[in-house]
């Protein structure tokens, strides 16, 4: 069943979708692909001649994959090949550029939230002054916030790029040293993101609100790791597959 | 009588689908399974080109798509089932009176001659 893994990986993987419809995808193609597979099997076939026959009646995979990337809707194609989708090519380097800027704006507009509610709640009650008092406390400590996150992001995306890279090549040291550092990257990260809104919350009206923000912080770094570490065993599990 | 070629299906398989998805629910493979038994194995299609075509109906509201129950009892990935949408009727109504038209128009032409 490897063979229709591989296959099916290799067909979506180069489609410019949400991560969702194209997961969607694969296990349609999957399920299909499993289905003829065991009726070729049933007539006889061994599995591997009948898994290759599976792929053969699917079609052309070049055809098939245009196809299927056609089918996408074109706002979600721009979206997701503007943003996120990897360019022939592009180096790990400038894709994790690209990545960090898609992420930083909406790292951005995440920190932006609290000081809009903060801004707009002193005006409300207190008057103008109150406002700019909040937004200068606040904005300095954001924007230094947001360089270092927008680093951090980088650094992340390039590393988890190159355990990608190991993974594939089944580079089993290499792998868990840049997963490592990606971890901890990410861990520095959250730290950082926490302390920051911590302040922001304490300098708004929004005190009540601090343990629920370190909680939260601490829950995505928690989630992060977690799915850190399920992507990259399943990566490795599959690679170790196709070899 | 040779198989029908999937250059000359083009066009027609979106109305296909319809028509099948017409008699009830169903997923892809078992779409494909229906076309191929009506169309007496003359029908020579390649099985990807059905997904395509499932996403764009989809994508158009004429049928919706959804995941079979988790706790159906199979093995192996989940299998999307299709049902025709009150929009899908409708159109799949408008391709059969175009069709309808469209032989009535050409059968004569073909058979015996302009």
């Amino acid at each position: 069943m490897n063979t229709l893994h591989t296959f099916v990986d290799g067909l979506v993987g180069p489609i410019v979708a949400s991560p969702l419809r194209k997961r969607g995808m694969r296990e349609e193609l999957l399920g299909h692909l499993r289905e003829t597979t065991a009726e070729g099997e049933a007539a006889g076939l061994s599995p591997g001649a009948a898994a290759s026959a599976a792929i053969a009646r699917l079609g052309e995979p070049s055809a098939l994959r245009q196809s299927l990337q056609d089918s996408v809707p074109g706002v979600e194609r721009w979206l997701f090949w503007s943003m996120i989708a990897r360019r022939d090519e592009e180096s790990d380097l400038r894709y994790a550029a690209r990545l960090t800027s898609f992420l930083g704006s909406i790292l951005l507009v995440v920190m932006l939230m609290p000081v809009v509610a903060g801004v707009l709640a002193a005006g409300l009650f207190r008057g103008y002054d109150a406002a700019v008092a909040v937004l200068l406390k606040v904005l300095p400590i954001l924007m230094t916030g947001f360089v270092f996150a927008s680093l951090i992001i980088f650094v992340a995306q390039w590393l988890d790029l190159r355990m990608q890279r190991c993974i594939a090549a089944q580079r089993r040291l290499a792998s868990v040293l840049h997963g490592l550092l990606f971890v901890a990257s990410i861990s520095i990260l959250c730290h950082a993101m926490a302390n920051a809104m911590l302040h922001v919350v304490r300098d708004t009206f929004l005190h009540g609100l601090q343990a629920d923000v370190y909680l939260a912080t601490l829950g995505i770094a928690m989630l992060c790791l977690v799915g850190v570490s399920v992507d990259g065993w399943h990566r490795w599990q599959r690679a170790r597959g196709a070899a | 009588m040779d198989a029908i070629q999937r250059d000359e299906l083009r066009g027609h398989l979106e109305t296909l689908v319809l028509s099948v998805l017409g008699t009830g629910e169903m997923h892809g493979y078992e779409v494909l399974r229906r076309l191929c038994l009506r169309g007496e194995g003359m029908l020579e299609m390649k099985e990807g080109s059905l997904y395509p075509v499932l996403y764009r109906l989809e994508a158009a509201g004429h049928i919706r798509g959804r995941w079979e129950s988790e706790h159906a009892v199979r093995r192996g990935p989940r299998r999307r089932v299709y049902r025709l949408t009150a929009s899908g009727t409708r159109e799949l109504d408008a391709r059969r009176d175009r069709w309808r038209a469209f032989v009535r128009i050409l059968n004569p032409i073909v058979e015996h001659g302009a």
